[in-house]
């Protein structure tokens, strides 16, 4: 028997209402003062355009890329009941807690021209990674990949369940079900999955700075943008802020049902 | 008691009596030999401490404090440069010791992000900012009266130990090979560099601008960048992490560092102490040993 609906009890909704002003005020606060009148001219210089360009580009291919290899991940984590699947995941979610400029320190150590594996492209190929969009993408990737990787693995999960008893009982072996019945329905979740992991990489800021650098056009994106921008010109940073909550809200609503509910 | 323990007690009472400052009491003058480094007596008004001079251990006078310690408490908070890390933080512990009722905590960053943070109420009861522009900024805002610069700072350029670019001075910053991170243009680090640039009549793209000198200096130890242009002072407090390229004085620039009390301190006594002690013959010398031009 379906739940009565019921009013929200006074308490809980005045203490929600409480959380959604504390998330909504400093949103609304960008609102108001937001520089309308020259927000043309601040978004339509050369430098600002081609930061947004670099921004879109580096966190679109960031998200691809942790399709690419998070993918599979997410299928092992999924499927595998091997032991060392716990530690496979351990090692997936450090990122999301771990603080993006130490992210981008550990980034250096390992690809930078004298890191573990960076100074072997350097000495061989002459190839070095920092300061490169290339060394964007990677800080972006290290950091949005998690999210990408977590919710596919919910998802693998969830479809699996139902799915693959049935293409079990006709005949089908567990990766022969994942890659023929499961993978093709969970089209949905994966559009979510690269939705979220993008919308990390577009706001990286700390592995980007420590890892990429800063040089305009290169290697310097939006949210680095804002942060330095608010040192001399808060106007300016207060302009990126409201495009970077713009594109934001625009992914939200092309996912709107995923994450807003769907009625 | 047993027999033993006796014993025990009659060396222990012996040794007592037979100490060494009992023994050469009355030897105890500047250049006398002593027994323990460190040892410390007071005879008359004045008070002598065991060192290690050439081979020998000698008593030599140390000048006694000439007040007792401060009455002076309270805590306060200081926003400084990035590039006062090392000279500011060998200065609070001297202030401590002074004043021990007083607490300082540091917040040091790049000069225009304080200055917009203090412009933004942040609690903060002593700047001291690597250019003038920045402590205008803070003053225009109204929120110091007026500040005193103590001290400047040449610039230098770095390379990683080794010099693996060999780099041989600036002009050699703007081949397109060598690979350069500065300060970005913003910070008082930035502006400096680009004096130098202009000084030297060079055009330098870098492949980095950093938010602040010390992660121009980061970029520089880990070996990332061929060269960076960073202060005096951060090239001594990286000592043999980097390899220093003076800059012949006709050609550098530099920077003033002003110092001011805020307004919104909670503590300004303590603040005017500390910047006080900033100011005296102490701070000097603390700050000139961190590679500083005390003015």
């Amino acid at each position: 028997m379906p739940l009565r609906h019921e009013r929200t009890p006074l308490r809980i909704a005045a203490a929600a209402s409480l959380g959604t002003a504390f998330l909504a005020l400093p949103l609304l606060a960008v609102f108001v003062r937001a520089p309308w009148a020259s927000l043309g001219s601040t978004l339509g210089d050369a430098t600002m355009r081609q930061t947004i360009m670099l921004s879109l580009g580096t966190s679109l291919s960031s998200a691809l890329v942790s399709l690419a290899i998070g993918m599979p991940l997410a299928a092992v984590l999924a499927h595998s009941a091997a032991p060392w699947t716990r530690l496979l995941r351990m090692l997936t979610t450090m990122p999301i807690v771990l603080p993006p400029v130490v992210a981008g320190v550990a980034l250096l150590l390992a690809f930078g021209r004298n890191g573990l594996v960076g100074q072997w492209l350097w000495r061989w190929f002459g190839w070095q990674i920092p300061f490169t969009a290339v060394a964007v993408v990677m800080a972006q990737t290290f950091v949005a990949m998690p999210f990408l990787v977590l919710t596919l693995e919910a998802a693998l999960r969830h479809a699996d369940a139902d799915l693959s008893d049935a293409a079990a009982s006709a005949g089908a072996t567990r990766w022969q079900a994942l890659r023929l019945v499961t993978l093709p329905s969970i089209g949905p979740s994966v559009v979510a999955a690269v939705a979220l992991a993008w919308a990390r990489a577009f706001g990286e800021f700390g592995a980007t700075i420590t890892f990429a650098g800063n040089f305009p056009g290169r290697t310097q994106t939006l949210p680095i943008a804002v942060y330095l921008a608010l040192e001399s010109n808060p106007t300016a940073a207060i302009a990126v802020s409201l495009v970077m909550m713009g594109v934001s809200a625009a992914v939200l609503v092309a996912l709107r049902g995923h994450w807003l509910g769907s009625t | 008691m047993s027999t033993r323990r006796r014993w025990a007690l009659g060396a222990a009472l012996l040794l007592l009596l037979s100490t060494p400052v009992d023994a050469h009491a009355a030897a105890i003058k500047p250049g006398s030999a002593c027994a323990s480094q460190g040892a410390r007596v007071l005879r008359g008004h004045t008070h002598y401490r065991c060192e290690r001079r050439g081979k020998r251990l000698q008593w030599w006078s140390v000048t006694a404090p000439r007040v007792a310690p401060s009455r002076l408490s309270g805590s306060i908070t200081v926003f400084a440069a990035a590039s006062l890390t090392e000279a500011f933080t060998a200065l609070a512990a001297a202030f401590h010791t002074v004043n021990p009722r007083t607490h300082v905590a540091f917040s040091f960053a790049g000069s225009p992000a304080l200055a917009q943070q203090i412009d933004n109420g942040a609690p903060a009861d002593v700047f001291a900012s690597a250019s003038n522009a920045n402590m205008q900024q803070v003053i225009d805002a109204g929120a110091a009266r007026t500040a005193v610069p103590f001290a400047r700072n040449r610039m230098i350029v770095v390379t990683p130990p080794g010099n693996p670019a060999h780099v041989r001075g600036v002009a050699d910053l703007a081949d397109p090979a060598v690979k350069v991170a500065i300060c970005q243009a913003q910070v008082p680090c930035g502006v400096t560099a680009a004096a130098v640039f202009a000084a030297a009549g060079v055009q330098v793209t870098p492949v980095t601008y950093e938010p602040d000198v010390k992660s121009v200096l980061t970029k520089v130890e880990l070996g990332e960048v061929d060269a960076g242009i960073v202060y005096v002072s951060d090239a001594r407090a990286a000592r043999s992490r980097v390899e220093a390229l003076p800059i012949p004085k006709d050609r550098n620039a530099l920077t003033t560092y002003p110092i001011a009390r805020l307004r919104a301190s909670a503590q300004p006594q303590v603040a005017q102490a500390f910047i006080d002690f900033v100011l005296s013959d102490k701070g000097a010398a603390a700050l000139a040993a961190a590679g500083f031009t005390v003015l």
